[in-house]
């Protein structure tokens, strides 16, 4: 049902977003169709072309999504939504399109459809699941983003928090404004905090060259999730693992997968010249959804193979499982446990079985929850839109109302996920709809578990 | 009328297949030039290349059969008519499959299979919410003049309105840069006529997904490389 709540919240967010792009001009327009001009250039090109020729508009996405099916407006409809990139390409750049306009959908780029792009394509949690169900392969969410290029490519604008994420990145090598002697600092502090939980002596390794693996969370990790760090130090610590972390790039996230190829290639430089200098084999992405995205599969498409591997921590981890090399006792979370499928682990990085193999062996109770795996619902912050605070609204009330529904059904007291984003997602569901839930990172239950 | 149509179907059969031909190959070219860059799959996928598991996807639509079995249903025997009737017209060309006392009722039978769906998409662009909402006028008008067409067809099986080899005559003197006037009948003629039109819809609009399919599912299945 549309409650006024939702309608409240949405149309607050559509005012900040129409606001963060601000006053549009007719040379704006003018930069942002050169660039749809300019397709072809893209990294990208088929299947932006693809998706462009081949959608009917028969609907079938709409039922799929779950913003559109919380929220069933016409402006959330998946194929509206990559319509809006449709129309103008067709009315500027094919020849029925100039000839037969409206009649056939095409439709003129001017500083009103400019706003309404972006309101649009910062709407969508770039989830993927519409492109699942597509009966064409229609990936909506590779439209969006191409969108979101567009505009950051022409005019350099994308949401507030997001950009100056991404400002920090480009400074300082994280996401979060840290200096390095915070992130020593608070490496001590969950060095303790594991001595406290669990009474052994372990050192984080930094700046080891030729360690074997080199761990990069995500930074928000530090501050929001420090005991997912504990565990993941912890695990390698039992295992004896041969690891390090660095002290210049300590942060894996990469806001570029969002909307911004440029922004996106400078980061993950980053991350890949200062495996090198470490001379690492593996470089494992912590818990985080959309880096595991950019290093395992983008990187190595548009960038060349890598000196070294890519690895989520959930694989080490399901593999140390396998081997035995790591012992843990199921009673130390007795709760019941479910688990939420990051779309860009699972529908995009294939991370699906893992966290599961790990949370079978470190819970007493696991409930899955309905629809799983690579067809679960977005948690309703992806794409970037958890990162914006003045999206809190939306994401509790529409794009997240899915989620809360599916956590409340498995009666779970636990909802434990491998993605930072959706962790902070999941933290404002929990408390703006007062569930009984806690969430956690795999990681926090495995240093739960653990023993030596 | 008769004979303004008869030249119509002529001239304008041969600006179809021109742009028939050529836009398709246009069309085909201009997907496949373009690198894909980005390794975009979607899990759960195969571990190596299998063509089948693209060709299972294309051909049984098992995610559409998740998410509305009216339209799977009403998709897959619209396509399967579609096909036969696509291989009867073959007759234009002299290829007959049989006596044509057993192809015109088949081929009248899948007519009326086909008008069944059409009329299925049509009430479905109008009555379904999120299927209509995003529609354009060139979407309905489209599927009307399917109806039209196919119900013109149906009759001209059923009643066996135009001998075979009077029309595959014609359509054989068209091919071969010799064209002879149409069959004087004003039915056949109309069907002719908006048949050719499907021409240009299929390189330019909706049913490009008969080939553009083939790369998009492509893309998505395409095998894991870790
Ligand atoms: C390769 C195999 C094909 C598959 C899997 C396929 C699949 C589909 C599906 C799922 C729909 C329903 C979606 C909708 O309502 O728009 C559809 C509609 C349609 N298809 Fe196909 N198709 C194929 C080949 C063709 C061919 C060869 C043609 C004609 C040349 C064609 C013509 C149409 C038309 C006219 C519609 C109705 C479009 C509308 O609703 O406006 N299809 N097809
Ligand atoms: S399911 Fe695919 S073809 Fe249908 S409206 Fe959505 S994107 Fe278009
Ligand atoms: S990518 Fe996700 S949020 Fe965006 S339209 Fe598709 S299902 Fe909806």
């Amino acid at each position: 049902m549309v409650t006024e709540a939702k309608v409240k919240a949405v149309e607050g967010y559509e005012k900040t977003l129409e606001r963060w792009l601000g006053n549009v001009t007719k040379e704006d327009v003018k930069k942002v169709l050169e660039m749809v001009g300019k397709i072809d250039k893209l990294p990208y090109p088929r299947l932006v072309k693809l998706y462009l020729d081949l959608c009917s508009y028969c609907g079938a996405c709409a039922e799929e999504c779950h913003i559109y099916k919380t929220y069933p407006k016409k402006e959330f409809n998946p194929a509206y939504r990559t319509s809006l990139l449709r129309s103008v390409y067709l009315r500027h750049f094919t020849l029925i399109g100039k000839t037969f306009r409206g009649l056939i959908g095409a439709k003129e780029l001017d500083e009103k459809m400019l706003q309404e792009w972006f309101i649009r394509f910062y709407q969508c949690t770039m989830c993927r699941r519409c492109g699942v169900f597509c009966p064409f392969g229609v990936d909506n969410m590779a439209l969006v983003r191409t969108g979101r290029v567009f505009i950051s490519a022409a005019l350099g604008k994308t949401t507030l928090d997001m950009g100056r994420g991404v400002d920090s990145h480009l400074s300082l090598g994280n996401a979060s404004f840290m200096k390095e002697a915070v992130f020593k600092h608070t490496v001590k502090f969950w060095e303790e905090e594991i001595k406290e939980k669990k009474g052994w002596e372990v050192k984080v390794p930094i700046d080891k060259i030729g360690a074997e693996m080199y761990l990069i969370p995500p930074n928000t990790d530090f501050f929001h999730s420090l005991e997912t760090m504990e565990g993941i130090t912890a695990m390698f610590h039992a295992a004896k693992a041969d690891w390090t972390m660095s002290s210049k790039i300590f942060d894996v996230v990469n806001y570029g997968v969002f909307y911004d190829d440029d922004v996106w290639e400078k980061i993950i430089n980053m991350h890949i010249e200062e495996a090198k200098r470490l001379k690492c084999k593996i470089l494992v992405v912590g818990e985080c959804g959309h880096a595991l995205k950019s290093l395992m599969m983008l990187g190595p498409s548009l960038l060349g193979a890598f000196p070294f591997k890519v690895k989520s921590v959930l694989e080490v981890t399901a593999d140390y499982i396998k081997q035995g090399k790591i012992k843990l006792n199921k009673e130390a979370n007795p709760e019941p446990v479910t688990y939420h499928d990051p779309c860009n682990a699972a529908r995009m990085c294939g991370i699906i079985e893992e966290p599961r193999i790990i949370l079978k062996v470190v819970c007493k109770d696991f409930r899955e929850m309905v629809p799983n795996r690579d067809r679960n619902y977005c948690c309703g912050g992806g794409g970037g839109v958890v990162l914006e605070t003045a999206s809190h609204d939306y994401r509790v009330e529409v794009a997240g109302k899915m989620k809360v529904d599916q956590i409340k059904q498995t009666g779970a007291k636990i909802v434990a996920t491998i993605c930072a984003n959706c962790k902070v997602e999941l933290d404002h569901l929990i408390t703006y709809h007062k569930l009984d839930v806690r969430w956690a990172g795999v990681h926090d239950l495995v240093l739960n578990a653990l023993m030596l | 009328m008769i004979t303004v149509l008869s030249y119509l179907v002529i001239i304008f059969g041969y600006i179809a297949l021109f742009v028939f031909i050529f836009g398709l190959t246009y069309r085909i070219l201009g997907w496949a030039r373009l690198p894909t860059g980005f390794y975009w799959g979607l899990y759960p996928r195969p571990t190596k290349w299998t063509f089948s598991s693209v060709i299972w996807k294309i051909f049984a639509l098992p995610t559409l059969f998740t998410t509305d079995k009216q339209l799977w249903i009403a998709a897959i025997f619209f396509h399967i008519v579609l096909f036969m009737s696509v291989a009867l017209h073959f007759e234009l060309l002299g290829v007959h499959f049989g006596p044509e006392a057993t192809i015109d009722p088949i081929g009248a039978c899948a007519g009326i299979i086909a008008l069944i769906a059409v009329v299925y998409y049509i009430q479905r662009r109008l009555g379904i919410t999120r299927s209509k909402e995003i529609s354009a006028l060139a979407t309905h008008f489209w599927l009307w003049l399917l109806l039209v067409q196919v119900g013109i067809g149906t009759y001209l099986r059923a009643f066996d309105v135009v001998a075979p080899e009077v029309y595959s005559a014609f359509a054989i003197s068209v091919l071969t840069f010799k064209p002879t006037l149409p069959p004087p009948d004003l039915w056949f003629l109309f069907h002719a006529f908006i048949g050719e039109m499907y021409l240009f819809y299929i390189v330019f609009g909706k049913p490009v997904h008969s080939i553009g399919q083939f790369f998009s599912q492509y893309i998505l299945a395409k095998p894991e490389r870790r």
